[in-house]
């Protein structure tokens, strides 16, 4: 999915969250979006998930104008938050089961698909729990099955590696990012670890006080920054905490 | 060495040993739920011996002028049904809500064991409930005698009467039973006092209604039972009376049974897993989710082999009918949604609510209301007296199963505390703000078609009953009236339920100019309504079927108008975290 924010600002009360952001992105690519606390990161994805709107700009999805009551297009959206939405009450199957539903993603083979992620994720024994009994780390594992078994076009993961989730969720989670962009689908997850944007990411956005800092491959933040290679993030941060300084 | 193996029953006893031991040198405390259930559970039990000392010496009093032997004996058995209420809903409430569920659930400790000891710890109440009989006993005792012998009397006859009550609350603890009592005495004791304010001569009725069926009565409640002889033997010894004590004898033995039963009714294992789930806070450590999961791992989960099969037969996704299981309404509405809407409805619900059984016994309230009503009328008190209770019974049954007071919207409402925020479900799942709300729209007003002949009735029937007060086709009309308000306000409640608790949440830079707006919108369906019950009572219900039409139309707009600011982008479905930033 192509996704294009026109000078998006959003403000929270006094506070400007983002500022006049501009941005392109193209379909099959994983997007890093790094920066410090309070920068505007979640901001970001909520409002290319819908649940937030902004003061000023437009956002763009494939060329059309984003509208958030349309049903179809939100279908196209995965968004996965830190504390990932299940019922509390219903069994982990059934969280699925509803999600799946949602997505319109219950089609033939979409089961197989599940049973493998919940037997990798080691879920399975877990299936006819209520979800609110899974530890966090569990309740993401859980939601982000929904999700790859939707397959939307556009991924939103906000802080996946702070998520909880065990060494063998995270490896799941890559290959499964991995798998999505190869077909197309744009996936973009925010992040406060250096190392993380620099070595899983196709483009790092490079954002602080609601301001985009720098956005582009890591040989091109490497060109702009004229850092040495493997410091460019960590050079392009500490310019920041400068600047802030 | 003795090495003990987990299917070795000397294994199993000595940890059952060891959990009995734990668990007893425990408190009793209740968790957070029971204890905000019960925290005035004290307080309520001293009102309740205030209580039954007023209607004792009520009762007494009125022994002498106008209160017949039937009459007293059913007010007191009545009062002390009021007993049997508390004891039961404090019974329930440390049956479900302990400390301990969760630690016997772990261990060994079976479900009948776990029942029998939290049953007897509810024993705390007694006390209460014994001291309340004897305030109940004791002033009808003395004032026909006050010698020592006759409190001796009262004291046996209420020690009695709280064996009986404990049988009962037992027989009753965990029961809809239980909770259907407490809500029909209180609100039989509210709608008479109430009445009895607006209209005095309700009273007058209640006492020669109490003393023309209040034989019956005694016969009736278990706690009649003991009171029959009770009162009885306060005019001379008979055996005939006595007799009554023989059911109770039977009630009171019986509570092995009661007991027996509660394990079944109660489905411990299931109150754990939805008190624990409920309870575990957002930021609660993993040691404690641990815990509960270990906990709660002790009941049998299905092998891994049938749910590797639940998931590869497509099982998991099927949608059950939610009609299934339900009446006639149920499966109605259930055929008049489209396939979206029944995914809808299976989102929102993890059972549909029990329209039919509400319908029915809305239906049945306001026949009864209906019939009394017909039975009374101007002329005496006691014709009145019907009048009124037949009306506030036919009110009550309206207000229940007509007007769609409980949220349609079911678990679309939820919303999820998401990173620093509140979030609303159309905000985290693919759900259309307008779908979600067109679908809860359609469900309140098809249950509003179903209850609106209901409402036509109960109008109708009062205009033809009641023709000096109002016509039939006024109260036709003023019925509608009242209907057409009802569903002008919909959009505003719905909108209100479906994005967030604390309704719409503008944002930009002029969000306070659209939060004006709408609370104009909110404003003229007001005056709109006001306007519509002022004009029915002082103009005829001609004009304020207009004024309740303009409602409707100013609900309509109000929607259209914050749809539209939605899908613009207009409205916030983060909510801030509340509390100091």
């Amino acid at each position: 999915m192509r996704v294009e924010l026109r000078s998006v600002t959003k403000r929270y009360g006094s506070t400007i969250a983002l500022n006049q952001v501009s941005l392109n992105l193209d379909p099959g690519q994983i997007v890093a979006v790094l920066g410090p606390n309070g920068a505007g990161k979640t901001t970001l994805l909520r409002l290319l998930s819908g649940v937030s709107s902004p003061d000023r700009g437009e956002l763009w999805l494939d060329g059309e104008g984003f509208d958030r009551d349309d049903l179809p297009t939100r279908r196209r959206i995965g968004f996965l938050p830190d504390f990932p939405p299940l019922f509390p009450e219903e069994s982990v199957l059934r969280n699925l089961a509803i999600q799946l539903r949602l997505y319109e993603a219950d089609q033939p083979g979409v089961e197989e698909r599940v049973l493998q992620l919940l037997e990798e994720l080691e879920l399975l024994t877990l299936a006819e729990m209520p979800a609110g009994t899974l530890s966090r780390g569990q309740a993401y594992k859980t939601a982000l099955v929904g999700l790859i078994a939707a397959d939307p076009e556009l991924w939103l993961l906000d802080e996946p590696l702070a998520s909880g989730m065990d060494p063998l969720g995270l490896s799941v989670l890559r290959r499964e990012v991995r798998r999505a962009t190869a077909l197309g689908r744009t996936v973009m997850y925010t992040t406060q670890l250096i190392e993380v944007a620099e070595g899983f990411a196709d483009r790092v956005l490079v954002i602080a006080d609601g301001l985009v800092r720098a956005f582009g491959t890591v040989p091109e933040l490497q060109a702009a920054a004229g850092a040495p290679e493997g410091q460019v993030l960590a050079t392009l941060f500490g310019r920041l905490h400068e600047t802030r300084l | 060495m003795i090495v003990f193996r987990d299917h070795q029953s000397a294994f199993l006893a000595r940890l059952r040993s060891s959990a009995r031991d734990r668990v007893r040198r425990r408190g009793g405390r209740l968790r957070r739920v029971g204890w905000a259930q019960l925290r005035y559970a004290r307080l309520e039990g001293f009102l309740g011996v205030l209580m039954m000392a007023v209607v004792g010496f009520s009762v007494g009093r009125g022994r002498e002028d106008s209160l017949e032997p039937g009459g007293a004996g059913a007010v007191v058995a009545w009062a002390a049904m009021f007993l049997v209420s508390q004891l039961e809903r404090h019974m329930t409430g440390m049956l479900q809500y302990w400390p301990d569920l969760a630690t016997c659930l772990r261990l060994p400790a079976d479900d009948a064991w776990m029942v029998r000891r939290q049953w007897w710890r509810s024993r705390e109440k007694f006390p209460l409930i014994l001291l309340s009989a004897i305030a109940l006993t004791l002033p009808i005792g003395l004032l026909a005698s006050p010698t020592w012998t006759m409190a001796g009397f009262c004291l046996g006859a209420a020690l009695v009467l709280s064996a009986v009550v404990l049988a009962l609350a037992t027989w009753l603890a965990g029961t809809n039973f239980g909770a259907a009592l407490g809500t029909v005495l209180w609100v039989s004791l509210a709608v008479f006092w109430i009445g009895s304010r607006v209209q005095p001569t309700l009273t007058a009725w209640g006492l020669e209604t109490v003393n023309a069926y209040g034989e019956w009565l005694t016969l009736i409640l278990p706690t009649g039972w003991v009171v029959r002889p009770f009162l009885s033997s306060l005019n001379g010894f008979s055996w005939e009376s006595w007799t009554s004590l023989l059911p109770a004898a039977v009630l009171v033995a019986s509570v092995g049974v009661a007991l027996g039963r509660l394990p079944r009714i109660l489905r411990l294992r299931d109150q754990a897993l939805l008190m624990y789930a409920a309870q575990i806070p957002e930021d609660a450590s993993e040691e404690l989710r641990r815990q509960v999961h270990d906990a709660l791992r002790q009941a049998p989960p299905s092998a891994v082999g049938v749910l590797r099969e639940a998931v590869s037969s497509r099982s998991f996704l099927e949608i059950p009918s939610l009609a299934a299981t339900g009446g006639w309404l149920e499966r109605w509405l259930w055929r008049c949604w489209s396939e979206g809407e029944r995914s809808l409805a299976t989102l929102a619900y993890v059972r549909l609510p029990k329209w039919t059984t509400s319908l029915g016994v809305s239906s049945g309230l306001v026949v009864l209301g209906v019939a009394a009503a017909a039975m009374g009328g101007p002329e005496s008190p006691r014709d009145r007296g019907w009048l009124i209770v037949g009306w506030l019974l036919a009110l009550i049954a309206l207000g229940k199963g007509v007007t769609p007071i409980r949220p349609e919207a079911g678990r679309l409402e939820h919303s999820w505390e998401v990173g620093q925020g509140t979030v609303a479900a159309v905000g985290l799942f693919p759900l259309g703000l307008a779908a979600a709300h067109h679908w809860a729209l359609k469900t309140a007003r098809l249950r509003l078609l179903m209850g609106t002949p209901l409402a036509l009735l109960a109008a109708a029937v009062a205009g033809w009953s009641h023709p000096e007060l109002v016509t039939l086709g006024q109260a036709l009309q003023g019925m509608l009236v009242a209907l057409l308000i009802v569903a002008g306000f919909q959009p505003f409640w719905l909108a209100g339920l479906l994005l967030g608790p604390d309704g719409p949440r503008f944002g930009g830079r002029f969000g306070w100019v659209r939060h004006g707006l709408w609370l104009g919108w909110g404003l003229a369906w007001l005056t709109f309504s006001g306007a519509a019950l002022g004009l029915t009572f002082w103009q005829g219900p001609g004009w304020g079927l207009l004024a309740a039409g303009a409602s409707v139309a100013t609900g309509q707009l109000a929607w259209r108008w914050l749809l539209r600011r939605y899908r613009r982008g207009g409205l916030e479905l983060v909510r801030p975290p509340r509390g100091p930033q």
